[in-house]
């Protein structure tokens, strides 16, 4: 289960980047 | 446009949640085992910075062809989302060199092709942020998108088949150039990069129709157009 971090560390960087640019563009959208 | 982006999320959770489910490595090779699972996040973000600069270059020429605005709309959203999956692949790379190989940054010749590639990417943004006029900020764009190309297809696709550079690189290229990579880590890297295509396609849809808006809001309006 201790290992399970190191595949989440990955996980999170794809998915948080996605999200922070799509929460980005829609700010963007309100402007 | 709402089916698609449930579509997206579908298939990006169902993605990530395989990533996790496929059996482990061989536990002798790896430092943590579940560090191989790195491949499902790292490999399909680097093929969408590869072909997203392959289309920003195909938007450069068609913007130079045309001179239509809506051209440079879809440049900018296509180096926008670009420059993200680079910087995903580099992250995820460095983390993994961390861990598996013992530093964040080792010279590794793949390492330090890509970050080029980044810089390529971050560069095209630095020059439309330095820009304000549309027409002039277009046309900069577009010859930088094209002229960027032609280094960037050697760095991804010639420089790391170069037999030198396969010697003394710690990245697994060959594990994937000569189809070693298990039928569970083959379909998870697919289902990874179809669901990065979908849910590109609906930031790009979104971002590029924001633009154009903002193109039209902007335009001063024809003499026949006040006529009418």
């Amino acid at each position: 289960m201790d290992g399970i971090i190191w595949a989440a560390i990955p996980a999170i960087t794809l998915l948080g980047g996605l999200g922070l640019y799509a929460i980005w563009i829609e700010r963007q959208r309100k402007r | 446009m709402r089916f698609r982006v449930a579509a997206a999320i579908a298939l990006l959770v169902s993605a990530t949640v395989y990533a996790f489910l496929a059996p482990p490595t061989d536990p002798a090779a790896w430092k943590a085992p579940d560090l191989a699972r790195t491949l499902f996040f790292h490999l399909p973000s680097a093929f969408m910075a590869s072909g997203l600069i392959v289309l920003a270059a195909v938007l450069g020429m068609r913007y130079l062809k045309s001179g239509d605005l809506k051209f440079d709309s879809r440049l900018g959203a296509a180096l926008e989302l670009g420059s993200l999956f680079a910087v995903i692949t580099m992250l995820t790379g460095i983390f993994f060199s961390r861990v598996q190989w013992g530093a964040w940054w080792q010279n590794d010749p793949r390492q330090t092709s890509f970050l080029i590639v980044l810089l390529l990417f971050l560069s095209a943004l630095i020059i439309r942020a330095a820009i304000d006029d549309e027409r002039r900020r277009a046309a900069a764009t577009s010859v930088y998108a094209l002229s960027a190309i032609i280094p960037a297809l050697f760095l991804v696709f010639v420089f790391p088949r170069l037999p030198q550079v396969q010697q003394t690189s710690f990245h697994p290229s060959q594990t994937i150039q000569q189809n070693l990579l298990g039928t569970e880590y083959r379909i998870g890297v697919i289902w990874m990069l179809v669901a990065l295509i979908v849910t590109t396609s609906v930031l790009y849809k979104r971002r590029v129709d924001d633009e154009d808006r903002s193109i039209k809001a902007s335009r001063v309006p024809s003499a026949k157009e006040i006529g009418d």
